[in-house]
């Protein structure tokens, strides 16, 4: 889902039990690659996991700014689904790209870190 | 017959002293491979493969050709490495594929818990999704997941290409679950590079095979037996042998009763001889149809044989009969080319040459065992058995003639050799082979009558050089000629393997579980093969007898004398007797006296002998004192039938095993 206009979405995702992956980036960026692959849903994603691309900064607000993204090669943070703290963060190009593709394992990995908290 | 009387006498002579023989040094590194030791029943261990048993360094010195083994032992075999370092094989990249085979394994089975508690999960998410049953199980499959991905990643790095299919396959379908059949891949390809892994370390490993035959004297061919941790035949159950003597299978039963007629046959034809009732060249050539009853047929057989195939008017009217033949057919004006009339005229020669060529080799070997002139003047001259001067060349020309028989058999063509079996083919196919060269040319001719005469008599020539060839064979199995020849082809065993000499280990042959006697040998085989090195093969023989005390019934020909006998006739005479002997034969180990004393191959046992002093029967009992395993003996006994001491109450007698020296010789008797 893409957070531009509304966060409401993103909003009732961190007031539920569910996992969540935050993307930043503009359009055809490496994280909205990430998002694209995402929504495909053939990686086996699970009904409890949300992801989000965040292609207007300005709809999060300045604490998620620093917590999520506290540098600007940060593009991306996997949330804990009880807790909602940062599971992992980090560069999309490197942790979840691989060879200019979608990393499918990586997001099951990182996924899975965020489910169990 | 008369030639059949020197062919005995020659087996007469023949020796049958056995000790054990060595190859000294050890020649090459399969031999130095292998430490031999003989283990009597006892524990007790005795040296073979070296002088004494260092049992700290079992460095072969000498290779058994053959030893002498006790038939109750086992002989254990030292293998001792030797591997050259430079041809060893590394079996690192062998382990490293295994532990990865067994990792990814473990990784599908957890794959396979994933999956299923998945399912579970999801199954609980639907139904409940803030449940606290499905948070728990929500969570556990987040650490499986985690851990799966984990032990994943640590078989197929994040920058391998392995990783990267992987990925790809997870993204297109199916999540995580797309990882079984690629893990399964993974697998099978393991395997194969094992299988390649191992087909090239076949190659490159050193490898000993080691193989057990036993040699039966009257077998043709070698039987297999096992070697423990180097073929998978079965193991024998342990064989029930009787050192007594005494409890005889049905096999030796029949074989004794048959050596015991043969015994009292021989003794009441001596006698007859001795008593002037028929001559002693009379007396001679029925003993010997009743020692080897077989042996005088064939010889019967043999000389007819040679008289007719060496009959040079024979061949000379087969060739006449054939130039008429073709007379006949020129005369009648058959219209051949000049080439065709010149190979018409050839043919006659053609054939008897082709005949002649083949009756050679025959010819030359049925000319040695029936042609013994010289001997047969020899036996004339043996006015009596007391002319021992003559029975001294005679015995050494008997021994002449025995090489010379052996030396004709191996010097026959191999496929003569052989002719038992395939003769008939052969042969028929060399006639038809010559008639069918004559069918080409002259069609009408080989119809003719004439011809036909010829080829009837060209048949008639091969089927008697058949006949004869089969007589070689039956005379070569009776006097066990094939048997000299020790290197009987080994059959190839199956069940044999090649074992890595990293794996080797030590082995041993119990002699218990093998179906034996004394005079066969267990033959011991071991290829040795190196990588870029021709095989190396080295054979240990061991001759199974009996060490220590052991007993047989031995069928005897005495001269007996009466000590005392009212019409004073007390002079020898022969008779039939039956002896429990009992043998001792000392190890090589043992002390000086006792070696000396088994030098002598003595034996002391009871006899039982049918006596008839002055035309009364009686039987005797008493003990008997044997050399040379019972080819001399001296007995003493009480004859159960007298009623006083001039009744020839006691008795003494000088004998022979006659029939078992026969059987050391190699004829068989059975």
């Amino acid at each position: 889902m893409m957070v531009n206009m509304s966060r409401d979405k993103l909003d009732a995702a961190l007031n539920n039990n569910l996992s969540i992956c935050v993307l930043i980036g503009i359009p055809g960026s490496d994280p909205d690659k990430v998002h694209t692959c995402m929504d495909r849903k053939t990686w086996g994603n699970k009904p409890w996991q949300r992801w989000f691309i965040v292609t207007n900064p300005a709809k999060l607000t300045p604490a998620e700014r620093q917590l999520w993204f506290p540098s600007a090669s940060t593009n991306y943070v996997f949330l804990g689904r009880n807790t909602k703290a940062v599971v992992s963060s980090g560069s999309v190009s490197s942790d979840l790209r691989l060879n200019n593709k979608c990393d499918y394992i990586a997001f099951k990995q990182k996924f899975a870190q965020a489910d169990a908290q | 017959m008369k030639t059949l009387c020197c062919l005995i006498l020659v087996l007469l002579t023949v020796s049958c002293a056995h000790h054990s023989v060595y190859d000294e040094p050890p020649t090459n590194r399969a031999d130095k491979m292998l430490y031999y030791y003989e283990q009597d029943s006892m524990g007790e261990n005795y040296a073979i493969s070296s002088g004494t048993i260092d049992p700290n360094n079992y460095v072969s010195t000498r290779v058994p050709s053959p030893a002498l083994v006790d038939i109750d032992s086992t002989v254990k075999i030292k293998v001792r490495a030797q591997p050259d370092k430079t041809s060893r094989f590394s079996d690192k990249p062998m382990k490293e594929l295994l532990d990865r085979k067994n990792k990814l394994i473990v990784l599908m089975t957890s794959l396979d818990e994933l999956m299923t508690l998945n399912t579970e999960t999801l199954g609980a998410y639907a139904i409940e999704p803030d449940g606290e049953e499905t948070d728990q199980l929500i969570q556990e499959l987040a650490v499986k997941t985690g851990d799966f991905i984990t032990a994943f990643m640590s078989l197929f790095p994040r920058d391998s290409d392995a990783y990267a299919t992987a990925t790809a396959l997870v993204g297109s379908g199916g999540g995580l679950g797309a990882l079984a059949p690629f893990l399964q891949m993974e697998i099978d390809e393991i395997d194969q590079a094992n299988k390649e892994i191992q087909k090239a370390a076949q190659k490159r490993s050193s490898t000993l095979r080691i193989n057990a035959f036993v040699d039966r004297p009257t077998e043709k061919e070698l039987s297999a037996i096992h070697v423990k941790g180097y073929d998978s035949l079965p193991e024998q159950k342990t064989v029930a042998r009787d050192r007594s003597g005494i409890t005889l299978s049905e096999e030796e039963r029949v074989k004794l009763q048959k050596q015991i007629k043969a015994t009292e046959d021989l003794a009441r034809t001596l006698e007859s001889v001795r008593a002037k009732e028929i001559t002693l060249h009379e007396g001679l050539n029925e003993i010997l149809g009743q020692v080897a009853p077989d042996l005088a047929e064939q010889v019967e057989k043999a000389e007819e044989l040679a008289k007719k195939i060496t009959d040079s008017e024979r061949l000379k009217m087969v060739h006449e009969s054939f130039d008429t033949a073709i007379a006949k057919v020129k005369q009648d004006g058959h219209n051949f080319t000049d080439e065709q009339l010149t190979k018409l005229e050839q043919l006659p020669s053609m054939l008897i040459n082709s005949l002649a060529k083949d009756v050679k080799g025959v010819e030359a070997t049925l000319k040695i065992i029936t042609d013994a002139e010289q001997l047969t003047k020899a036996w004339k001259n043996v006015g009596s058995v007391q002319d021992l001067n003559s029975m001294a060349i005679l015995a050494m020309d008997s021994k002449q003639l025995w090489n010379d028989i052996i030396y004709a058999y191996y010097e026959l063509p191999q496929w003569l050799q052989t002719a038992a079996d395939s003769t008939d083919l052969f042969l028929n196919q060399e006639v038809e082979g010559v008639e069918l060269a004559a069918v080409e040319q002259l069609q009408d001719l080989i119809e003719s009558e004439e011809l036909q005469a010829v080829a009837d008599d060209i048949k008639s020539y091969y089927e008697d050089i058949q006949a004869s060839i089969e007589v070689i064979n039956e005379i070569a199995g009776i006097l066990q000629i094939t048997q000299i020849d020790s290197t009987k082809v080994a059959p190839s065993i199956p069940e044999s393997f090649d074992v890595d000499l990293e794996n080797l280990q030590d082995t041993s042959i119990n002699l218990k579980k093998v179906e034996l006697q004394a005079g066969d040998t267990i033959l011991v085989k071991a290829t040795l093969k190196e990588p870029g090195r021709k095989p190396v093969e080295s054979t240990a023989e061991f001759k199974i007898t009996h060490y220590g005390w052991h007993a047989r019934l031995s069928p005897s020909v005495v001269l007996v004398r009466p000590d005392q006998l009212a019409s004073g006739n007390t002079e020898f005479r022969f008779a039939p007797a039956l002896g429990w002997m009992h043998h001792y034969r000392p190890r090589p180990s043992a002390n000086d006296f006792l070696q000396i004393v088994g030098a002598f191959q003595p034996a002391l046992g009871m006899h039982s002998t049918f006596l008839n002093f002055d035309n009364e029967s009686g039987i005797g009992l008493g003990g008997t004192l044997s050399f040379w395993n019972d080819r001399l003996q001296f007995g003493l006994g009480y004859n159960l039938s007298a009623s006083s001491s001039d009744e020839g109450e006691i008795y003494y007698f000088i004998g022979s095993d006659l029939i078992g020296l026969l059987q050391a010789a190699g004829v068989n008797t059975n």
